[in-house]
């Protein structure tokens, strides 16, 4: 079911009123239900796998906790983390190696005997693996009691809001929030309802609309040149982020509605003057997993530069890899950790450095690190290596480089005036006048009710009532 | 409690009254427009005193490619891009009940349409949207709207969603008709020859994919529909399907052209198929092409005489 289809809009509702109707010690329950109807909505059998892996961490965590030998305890941790990253090699990875087995065997003259196997990816799979490995984690760390009651267990893997794409929650911000099941607090329902209006805004309105011409132009891009591929890509880089950023946005407002707090997973990271800035804004919920379970265990920061430049690099390129099984993704990791090595080789990512400088120099960092992004979504966008240097080589070295393609101006206009819709209302919330944020205290209904109300006409005039699929679903 | 209430009446007032503040603003822009893909076309053969003799109706391979002009007696084109049979059944629909429909339809037909992966594919054309204007005035128009998703009916709760995505395009087709010269409009749209777009078209032999279909004759059910109107209404129905740059393409097709080819024998009606008539001129020569489905303008003027030639000879009766 996605978040901006009607059905999902009927089953919010009806669930919502449901779970706020029943008594307090049926809402657990509810709330898995609802969240395995959600998920049946895809490929129903696929529900088993999550079962599998539910029960293999419910129980890990619970003798983690009870066994009193470290060597069990680490025995334990390992059994469940390879279980869960081995259905995720299993389906994510497998024929991306084995293909690439292939081409090695081919080169020295052998042939791979090993079946392509037609799978299909298990949707969110790579977000609710993360998800589990991270409460199976914490307690090995002692930083989270196991959770005895299974269900409330099943509830943190599978709630309906962030099972497919995210945040990934940790269970110390998570678990402890099923148990509580706050009641229905009518400011915090509405500042819900208008982070939902607002993700829906950026996903249906600003990122379908990109969508229309970024595609017109990475589909044919063999008739394209120099200034298309760079507005292109651009237009990616806004479709990309409102899509994402639209999904976490309704998944954290329908929590809210319901009383429960996701993280934040996107925090303006367009406005951001390096790109190490970028990753502490971009995507938080997924880099804060790599720094605190990848990055910091392989060392960080904490043995010399070079291994931090190396601890960097294979953070980004195994985060990439997370995004697909496909060079392209671990190209664009990669990229990301070069950017960030040499930032901090260079020291260019000092906050306070940053913060004194004037509003142009800003700018111009900004600009910068916007479009330094922007070349590493070529690759993320693109459907191969050839795809993605023809482009770069494009945009570089182009005899034809101001040629702009615009296939239908109406869309071209569309974009551009809901974009700039977008940008206004997010340098709003940069100027520090939160409107989706705020805390329930502050919220103004007269306020709220107005900017609701806009969303919502801009829904009806610009909105794709039958939308495409989250680009993150697939990942 | 009471605050939450509050915000629902406060949001549904708001939005119920810009709801009629903004359909009524774009109802008085969109009923001004005399141009352009988004009805205004429409509206300008609606306020026509009398319609033309031949209506040429279908996709951009007829808007793009076939020049009124070219034929002997008054014509329009009213083809839309990217539309399909759907859209056409509704258009023609609402021509009827305009009374406008006109002597003869020249409907151009894309056979890959009726393609599917079973037999038993159906279709509910997207492109009827096109006409999303008519939602809760045409009864035809809406049953097909309401057809493409049960939420619908949801969205045409509030009037202003008929100007879903098209409200630049009317304020701009708006300026566009107050600004220029409408009258005496073809409803053609020329694409001008460009060397790029002819290399392209060239290269575009090397990629092109040819997966397996089947016939899905449950698609055909538009056609039948406008085959049908045409004969109750006496207008005569001409059917044609545009050329291919690539000639495995038009083999490809074949097959589904063979069944329009049936079904225009069994209903007496006249087929012009260039995907097995050859233009000498424009086979193989990327010069006459924008890409390997669209002609520009120099091929569109071969097609449209070509086309104009073989009407005339069904109209006088010959073979």
């Amino acid at each position: 079911m996605l978040f901006n289809s009607f059905a999902f809009f009927l089953f919010f509702i009806v669930n919502t009123g449901i779970y706020f109707l029943v008594p307090h010690r049926f809402r657990w329950g509810i709330l898995l239900i609802a969240s395995c109807y959600f998920y049946l909505y895809f490929i129903p059998v696929y529900i088993l796998i999550l079962f599998v892996t539910i029960i293999i961490d419910y129980f890990s965590g619970l003798y983690i906790e009870k066994s009193s030998s470290a060597r069990k305890k680490k025995l334990l941790l390992v059994l469940s983390i390879l279980t869960n990253f081995g259905i995720l090699f299993f389906f994510k990875y497998f024929n991306f190696l084995n293909e690439n087995l292939g081409i090695l065997l081919h080169g020295i003259g052998y042939h791979n005997p090993i079946p392509y196997l037609n799978i299909i990816l298990p949707i969110g799979l790579s977000f609710h693996t993360f998800q589990a490995v991270s409460y199976i984690v914490e307690v090995y760390r002692g930083n989270q009691k196991a959770e005895k009651h299974a269900g409330i267990y099943a509830l943190y893997v599978m709630f309906y809001p962030q099972l497919v794409a995210g945040p990934i929650e940790r269970p110390q911000h998570m678990l402890h929030q099923f148990r509580e099941l706050p009641r229905f607090e009518p400011k915090r329902a509405i500042g819900g309802i208008q982070l939902m209006l607002w993700g829906l805004f950026k996903k249906a309105v600003v990122s379908d609309l990109l969508s229309v011409y970024v595609n017109s132009i990475y589909s044919n891009y063999h008739s394209n040149t120099g200034l298309t591929f760079c507005v292109s890509t651009w237009a990616f880089a806004f479709m990309i982020y409102c899509d994402f950023s639209g999904y976490s946005d309704i998944a954290v407002g329908s929590a809210q509605v319901m009383g429960f707090s996701l993280m934040r997973n996107f925090n303006l990271p367009y406005f951001s003057k390096s790109v190490t800035e970028f990753w502490r804004r971009w995507h938080i919920s997924l880099s804060s997993w790599l720094r605190d379970y990848l990055y910091i265990p392989l060392g960080g920061s904490r043995f010399g530069k070079w291994l931090t430049y190396r601890n960097l690099l294979i953070t980004m390129l195994l985060g990439g890899l997370w995004h697909g099984a496909s060079w392209n993704f671990i190209i664009w990791g990669g990229l990301n950790g070069l950017y960030l090595s040499l930032e901090k080789f260079l020291g260019l990512a000092k906050r306070n450095k940053i913060t004194e400088s004037g509003y142009i120099v800003r700018f111009i960092q900004a600009f910068l690190t916007f479009n330094l992004i922007c070349i590493t979504w070529i690759f993320f966008r693109s459907q191969n290596f050839d795809q993605a240097f023809y482009i770069l080589s494009n945009i570089f070295h182009s005899p034809k480089f101001f040629t702009l393609r615009i296939q239908d101006t109406g869309i071209f206009a569309s974009m551009l005036f809901t974009l700039s819709v977008m940008l206004l209302i997010e340098f709003l919330i940069l100027r520090k006048k939160d409107l989706f944020y705020q805390s329930p205290e502050n919220l103004s209904i007269l306020r709220s009710g107005g900017l609701s109300a806009f969303l919502i006409l801009m829904l009806v005039l610009f909105g794709y009532s039958e939308g495409g699929q989250f680009i993150y679903f697939q990942f | 409690m009471k605050q939450f209430v509050y915000y629902i009446l406060l949001v549904s007032a708001i939005v119920f009254t810009a709801d009629i503040l903004v359909s009524a603003s774009l109802d008085h822009l969109y009923l001004k427009t005399r141009t352009g893909q988004t009805g205004g076309k429409i509206n300008y053969y609606l306020h026509l005193p009398k319609p033309p003799q031949l209506l040429i109706m279908g996709n951009s391979r007829a808007f793009y490619q076939i020049i009124p002009d070219s034929f002997h007696i008054p014509a329009f084109n009213i083809g839309h891009a990217g539309t399909d049979d759907g859209f056409e059944a509704a258009l023609l629909d609402l021509l009827e009940k305009e009374h406008k429909l006109p002597e003869i339809i020249l409907l151009q037909v894309d056979p890959s349409f009726y393609r599917g992966a079973t037999p038993q594919d159906d279709v509910n054309s997207t492109s009827v949207n096109v006409l999303q204007y008519y939602y809760g005035t045409n009864e035809t128009i809406t049953n097909y709207i309401n057809q493409i998703s049960p939420s619908q009916r949801f969205f045409f709760l509030f009037r202003s969603y008929r100007y879903n995505n098209r409200l630049i395009n009317i304020i701009n087709n708006y300026y566009k008709t107050a600004e220029s010269k409408i009258d005496n409009q073809t409803g053609y749209e020329a694409i001008p020859y460009d060397k790029p777009d002819s290399i392209n078209t060239i290269n575009s032999l090397s990629k092109a994919l040819f997966p397996p279909f089947v016939f899905a004759p449950n698609k055909m059910k538009y056609l039948k529909e406008i085959i049908s109107v045409c004969k109750s209404h006496g207008t005569r129905l001409v059917l044609f399907s545009s050329p291919n740059f690539d000639d495995r393409m038009s083999a490809y097709l074949r097959p589904l052209s063979q069944k329009i080819d049936s079904l225009t024998r069994a209903n007496n009606i006249t087929y012009i198929n260039y995907l097995e008539i050859k233009l000498p001129l424009i086979t193989n020569n990327g010069g006459y092409w924008k890409d390997s489905e669209h002609l520009n303008h120099r091929g569109a003027q071969i097609q449209s005489h070509d086309l104009a030639r073989i009407l005339n000879q069904s109209l006088e009766g010959r073979p």
